[in-house]
């Protein structure tokens, strides 16, 4: 039971709603303006879905279906408003829960998953105060990252059809440069999400597009696969006992009255034996979810080298003299290593096995290739930015 | 300052006191900025300053104490709730005689999130159990 993290979230919440005005308007949900939100985009979607996979279905069976997926969509929205809990996070829930019986991981309480609305991207797993309870908490913003990012690179991948109509990604260098450039939409795209985050502060705040089926589908098994990630790691510092091990550190830095001379190491190792955990969840969790390993391992290192292209654009705008060259930049944190780093350690020696398919091995070709597209855009805009 | 006023700063305060030192303990999957993060360790290291203040407050003035258990007497264990009765209360004790107090927000704010994290119940109780003795 984890009743005491429960009533704990509900104090978070009412916490937030007071202090926070991003908060305030996530609350304040207007059924109506969500309801026409839906009908203009989600219906859109669900439409060229049903355009792909029942091209049969006459306009009026389409809009029965469409309608209903609308209200499903709505009531969801509504739940998540109203219990912090969407249908996303009960499934992750669940995933997580059965990949840990699965592994024979057991945990004395098992962690309240709910969304908390800070406006921040991030997810984040705290102790309830004097108890044995935790909550896994995700702020708003977490959900559009992973879904743009996927998106983004979904769009930036060659698909191709055989000839009986089967779907299939080219994987050489040649046809993603060639695939890229013919399609330039992964660039302005990836333009569009970057510039969101870095000037306004939130990734929200990049347009809505909807991509064709193919892309579409790709797309979900990431973001599925990247929240598992994400919330796997949160696991890992559970289960590697991170949070008794800060109790120990912060004893000795008390006691000392100065901060330790290891205090980075201790906390990118941290970091580290949680990103192990993670992956070995995540992948762990493909038994469950049934998305093959080949998305795990690329929805991981795209969470890391998406993660590292987003500190290299706020280093680009912040910095006054930009050099692309020096890794110092993406140091962002002392808290947590690099996210190339992470990456690197990950699959090193005490690390994960690699992606044998080679699936995963794309990504970082194909955010250099978008991130040296729109480097050079990006510039401008900042000497634009600087003498308006 | 109207009374009114007052009270509100103390609900925001007590609620964003209570919100980063919950948030503070936690462990992110994403780094904040180191620059953020340092600004997030004053504001915290000040919030523990505070509430550390707020207690011995609460436990070297018996009369404070008592006033504040009578008022909150029926209250329910909200935040809000509590930090409007906490500055009701210390409002008067405040601008009256009682020169154990000032009239300051933060102050009322961090003795709310203590009455808060300790339980009406448990932090009132306790005094009875003193009393006795």
């Amino acid at each position: 039971m984890n009743d005491i993290a429960q009533n704990y979230y509900s104090h978070l919440v009412k916490a937030v709603i007071t202090t926070n005005e991003c908060a305030k308007k996530f609350y304040s949900f207007d059924e109506e303006t969500h309801r026409k939100n839906y009908y203009s985009h989600s219906a859109a979607l669900v439409e060229k879905d049903l355009a792909s996979n029942y091209p049969n279905l006459t306009q009026k069976e389409k809009n029965i279906i469409i309608a209903q997926q609308c209200e499903i969509l709505l009531n969801d929205e509504k739940q998540r408003r109203l219990t912090g809990r969407s249908s996303t996070i009960i499934k992750l829930e669940e995933v997580i829960n059965r990949t840990l019986s699965q592994q024979g991981i057991s945990l004395e309480n098992f962690p309240y998953f709910a969304e908390l609305p800070t406006g921040k991207l991030n997810a984040t797993i705290i102790k309830v105060p004097n108890t044995t309870q935790y909550l896994v908490l995700f702020e708003n913003q977490i959900y559009t990252f992973v879904l743009l990012l996927s998106k983004v690179f979904a769009l930036s991948l060659p698909i191709y059809r055989d000839r009986v109509g089967e779907s299939g990604i080219s994987i050489d260098d040649s046809s993603i440069a060639r695939h890229l450039y013919n399609n330039p939409e992964a660039f302005q795209r990836f333009y569009e999400l970057i510039t969101a985050y870095v000037l306004t502060g939130s990734v929200n705040n990049a347009p809505k597009y909807i991509p064709s089926y193919e892309v579409s589908y790709i797309t979900e098994q990431l973001i599925h696969s990247m929240e598992i990630f994400v919330v796997a790691h949160e696991f890992g510092h559970l289960i590697n006992g991170h949070f008794e091990k800060s109790n120990d550190f912060n004893i000795v830095e008390n006691y000392l009255g100065i901060k330790p001379v290891n205090e980075v190491h201790f906390n990118w190792n941290l970091e580290w034996e949680a990103d192990v955990t993670g992956a070995q969840l995540a992948l762990a969790s493909s038994l469950i979810t049934g998305i093959t390993l080949p998305w795990v391992y690329t929805s991981i290192q795209l969470f890391f080298h998406g993660l590292h292209f987003f500190d290299r654009a706020s280093s680009l705008f912040s910095k006054e003299t930009y050099n692309p060259e020096d890794k110092r930049i993406l140091v962002k944190s002392l808290s947590h290593p690099a996210p190339a780093l992470r990456h690197e350690h990950l699959f090193g020696s005490n690390g994960i096995e690699k992606d044998a398919s080679g699936l995963s091995e794309i990504v970082v070709k194909i955010l250099n290739i978008l991130w040296y597209e729109i480097e050079p855009k990006l510039l401008e805009l900042k000497s634009k930015l600087k003498t308006e | 300052m109207s009374d009114f006023e007052i009270k509100n700063e103390v609900v925001i305060l007590s609620n964003e006191i209570f919100l980063q030192q919950a948030l503070n303990g936690g462990k992110n999957s994403i780094p904040e900025a180191d620059a953020n993060n340092n600004l997030n360790r004053n504001k915290i290291s000040k919030y523990d300053e505070l509430i550390k203040y707020a207690k011995t407050l609460l436990e070297q003035n018996k009369d404070i104490k008592s006033s504040l258990c009578a008022a909150l007497k029926s209250a329910s264990n909200d935040l809000t709730e509590i930090a409007k009765i906490v500055a009701a209360t210390l409002i008067p004790l405040a601008i009256g005689n009682n020169t154990s107090i000032q009239l300051d927000s933060y102050i009322f704010a961090g003795i709310s999130v203590v009455v808060f994290n300790a339980g009406i119940n448990t932090l009132c109780n306790e005094k009875k159990e003193n009393n006795n003795e």
